[in-house]
């Protein structure tokens, strides 16, 4: 009679066996050594190391940037409240006030309203992820010059979520990747770009295809959408809120 | 089994043990590696959100250089309250700073003159001096015209030669000019110089 412990099948199933026993807590334990001591990215996988570096850094700058705007907006407030105060009080110098506060509406630093038109530019709802299905900087950039060209007095720019810059002295609407920055406030389309002025001259500038060719194009083309929204009868242009900077100007 | 037999097998056992851990260790590294990667949204585009960093830190700079301006404005307003040659300064200050934005007045300062010799179109001087501005510069002319916040660029279109006077940092607005890709990219061909003293005439 043989021994069943030393026949050659057995011993092959009890080999089998053992190695089978061998890779699962093998990769048990490597799994979890890796799970509980590897937390942060090898540095062999870079490029990935500086996005996240990046992104955090997004991060703060952004939260950064929020801050300052809140307390330039405190201050501004309390500033205007100063400023009223000692204007009133100084009635002796009646003539300077009056000059200052009229050259300071000239400089966009009051709310204007008046007659004007409204535009609407907003990317093309075909879905197409072509730059020139796309609203860019630029077009805004060759609106608000062409609406200057032709008599408008002020002129602002509405992003998605109502938020809303005036276009100033020191005014640039920069495109940042997939958004268009404008006195530092990041926005996306639509945007609604409202100008002070006659209307009449307006519309006619708006609707020179010469003139903004590159949008009509993309417009007929491409489905940008670009249009005079008629049911405004006024414009309300807020004053401007980016900084006036004379650190090196000088009057001569 | 010799001694030596059993030795022999007990270190393969060991061997096999090693090398699953080893796989196990490398598997569970491949995947958490892998799903860090895929839960960065912008992996795709490293560049792109450089560029948004760096726009993001210069625009906070000038953000922390307007509210460093408002507060000592605010310290100024405080201390008129009740004075009268303080009232007059601040006045006088800010009455000047409007006529420097609105051309009232010639002025000076340090600053870049760009000498362009070639013809440019509208669009091209619309993005040179939305570019200009984005870098600071406090005041600017062409051609020795003066260039205000509603000054159409179409007056430009098409002349043989320009000559851009800009006043601000120097330094900032030449790097910027100058650097690849930077703003002289826009007009092709143009040539910066850093300048102590630039005189622009006041608006016509």
């Amino acid at each position: 009679m043989t021994n069943p412990f030393k026949s050659g099948k057995f011993r092959q199933v009890l080999i089998g066996n053992i190695a089978l026993l061998l890779a699962v807590i093998g990769l048990g334990v490597g799994t979890f050594l890796a799970w509980r001591y590897n937390d942060k990215l090898p540095r062999v996988i870079a490029p990935a190391v500086p996005y996240l570096s990046l992104e955090e850094m997004e991060t703060v700058l952004e939260a950064k940037q929020t801050d300052l705007k809140q307390q330039i907006s405190k201050i501004n407030d309390q500033v205007s409240v100063l400023d009223g105060q000692v204007r009133n009080r100084q009635s002796g110098m009646k003539g300077l006030v009056d000059e200052a506060d009229r050259l300071k509406t000239q400089a966009g630093l009051t709310e204007v309203s008046g007659a004007g038109v409204k535009v609407v530019l907003n990317d093309s709802d075909s879905g197409k992820n072509i730059s020139n299905a796309i609203a860019h900087a630029s077009d805004l950039r060759d609106l608000v010059n062409q609406l200057w060209a032709n008599g408008a007095q002020a002129i602002s720019i509405k992003g998605a979520g109502s938020l809303e810059e005036r276009i100033g002295p020191t005014t640039s609407i920069e495109c940042i990747v997939s958004t268009v920055l404008i006195n530092g406030t990041k926005m996306v389309p639509p945007f609604e770009i409202e100008a002070l002025g006659d209307p009449s001259k307006l519309k006619a500038a708006i609707q020179d295809k010469n003139a903004l060719k590159s949008i009509y194009d993309r417009t007929e083309k491409e489905g940008l959408e670009f249009a005079i929204d008629d049911s405004i009868g006024e414009v309300s242009i807020p004053s401007f809120t980016g900084n006036i900077i004379t650190e090196h100007v000088k009057v001569k | 089994m010799s001694k030596l037999n059993k030795l022999m097998l007990i270190l393969r056992r060991v061997g096999w043990l090693l090398l699953f851990l080893i796989a196990g260790i490398m598997i569970t590294n491949q995947y958490i590696i892998y799903t860090k990667i895929g839960s960065i949204k912008s992996a795709q585009d490293p560049q792109m959100m450089a560029v948004r960093v760096s726009q993001l830190y210069f625009d906070n700079q000038k953000l922390q250089k307007q509210l460093d301006e408002r507060i000592i404005h605010k310290a100024d307003l405080e201390n008129a309250a009740s004075n009268n040659s303080e009232t007059q300064r601040i006045l006088q200050k800010e009455k000047e700073r409007y006529e420097i934005v609105l051309g009232k007045t010639a002025v000076e300062g340090p600053g870049v003159t760009v000498t362009i010799n070639h013809i440019l179109v509208t669009s091209q001087l619309v993005d040179f001096i939305d570019a200009l501005r984005n870098s600071g510069a406090e005041a600017i002319s062409i051609n020795e015209k003066r260039i205000l916040t509603n000054s159409p660029m179409n007056q430009f279109d098409g002349q043989p030669n320009y000559v851009i006077n800009v006043i601000g940092n120097k330094d900032i607005l030449y790097d910027s000019l100058t650097r690849p890709g930077g703003i002289l990219d826009l007009v092709t061909n143009g040539k910066a110089e850093k300048q102590d003293d630039i005189l622009l005439p006041k608006a016509s």
